[in-house]
């Protein structure tokens, strides 16, 4: 991958992602994010991360971005409702603190010895064994490449990739407790509004009582 | 640009891509941009871990961990976005207003 054709993705990625926090109004945000994080996803191609260019895709650009889409469409904001805008004074000291954080990881960057990248370890060693004739399908597991990735994962991660499942479940069980109505609308009254009839004996009894 | 290397320019964007996240997160008032950003600085981070463990895949050890970790940090930012995202509908289920500056935004609770 060359420098330049990392550059030059950059470049979007960082146009893109410029848009998405400037932009006053959610959606145009949201797809200029969509845009970001699918340069994010070519850049991992180019970096051998095949199955993590792939979780990218997924993940972000479909199940993160039809979440943000599908809570832009449920609320609906009218101008007002957006809120106002900090004072400039206030964006400035925005950008000028992030100015401040560019220039310490670039001068961070900056004492790195030069490198480049070269050929995987775990490639290299396909590689010789191949020139010795010794091909077997199984060991021919490329570097990133989706089983490569799995092997890791099941083997040295299996319990944090456990444990993901433990976040999700309280992830879940967060979300179902925060965005329930105040009123909690009991499975009862559901029943009752989604059933005309009975909803209009409901109120009949209602009317009497 | 002869003088920047590959795994230089991965850094680059990587470090300009978390900035533009700090930069949303202090300059904005709207809850959805404030977590748009959240994500775009954890896209920066993941490109980063992504960048070198590219780098260090040479030598001999498992640099594949650090992919392994960025797999946790995409689980955790789907998991952050679905909480983040159901206090945003709390806020303006409350207030009619996406905005954290919101007078009554600090009174979630009756």
């Amino acid at each position: 991958m060359s420098t330049f054709l990392v550059l030059l993705v950059g470049a979007l990625i960082v146009v893109a992602a410029l848009m998405t926090v400037t932009q006053r109004n959610p959606i145009h945000a949201a797809l200029s994010m969509l845009i970001a994080l699918g340069g994010v996803g070519a850049l991992m191609i180019g970096l051998k991360a095949h199955f993590l260019a792939a979780m990218q895709v997924l993940l972000y650009g479909g199940a993160i971005m039809v979440l943000f889409v599908f809570v832009i469409m449920l609320l609906t904001l009218r101008e007002d409702e957006l809120g106002p805008e900090p004072p400039s004074a206030t964006r400035l000291l925005a950008a000028v603190g992030a100015l401040a954080l560019t220039f310490i990881l670039f001068s961070a960057l900056s004492r790195r010895s030069d490198t480049e990248f070269r050929e995987p370890d775990n490639d290299a060693k396909i590689a010789a064994a191949e020139a010795k004739g010794d091909v077997r399908r199984r060991t021919k597991v490329y570097y990133g490449s989706t089983e490569h990735f799995a092997r890791v994962l099941y083997t040295d991660y299996a319990v944090p990739f456990e444990l993901i499942t433990v976040l999700v479940m309280a992830a879940v069980a967060g979300v179902i407790v925060l965005a329930r109505r105040p009123d909690s609308m009991t499975l009862e009254a559901t029943k009752l509004m989604a059933s005309p009839a009975a909803s209009r004996a409901a109120s009949a009894g209602g009317g009497a009582a | 640009m002869n003088s920047i290397t590959t795994p230089d320019a991965i850094q680059i964007v990587a470090a300009l891509l978390f900035s533009i996240g700090v930069f949303g997160v202090l300059s904005r008032r709207n809850l959805l941009i404030i977590l748009m950003s959240v994500e775009l600085m954890l896209n920066g981070a993941n490109l980063s871990l992504v960048g070198f463990a590219r780098e260090f895949a040479h030598l001999p050890g498992k640099s594949e961990s650090a992919q392994v970790m960025v797999l946790m940090a995409m689980a955790v930012a789907a998991a952050e976005v679905a909480v983040g995202l159901s206090i945003l509908i709390a806020l303006f289920r409350h207030v009619r207003s996406v905005s954290v500056d919101h007078p009554q935004a600090t009174t979630l609770r009756d």
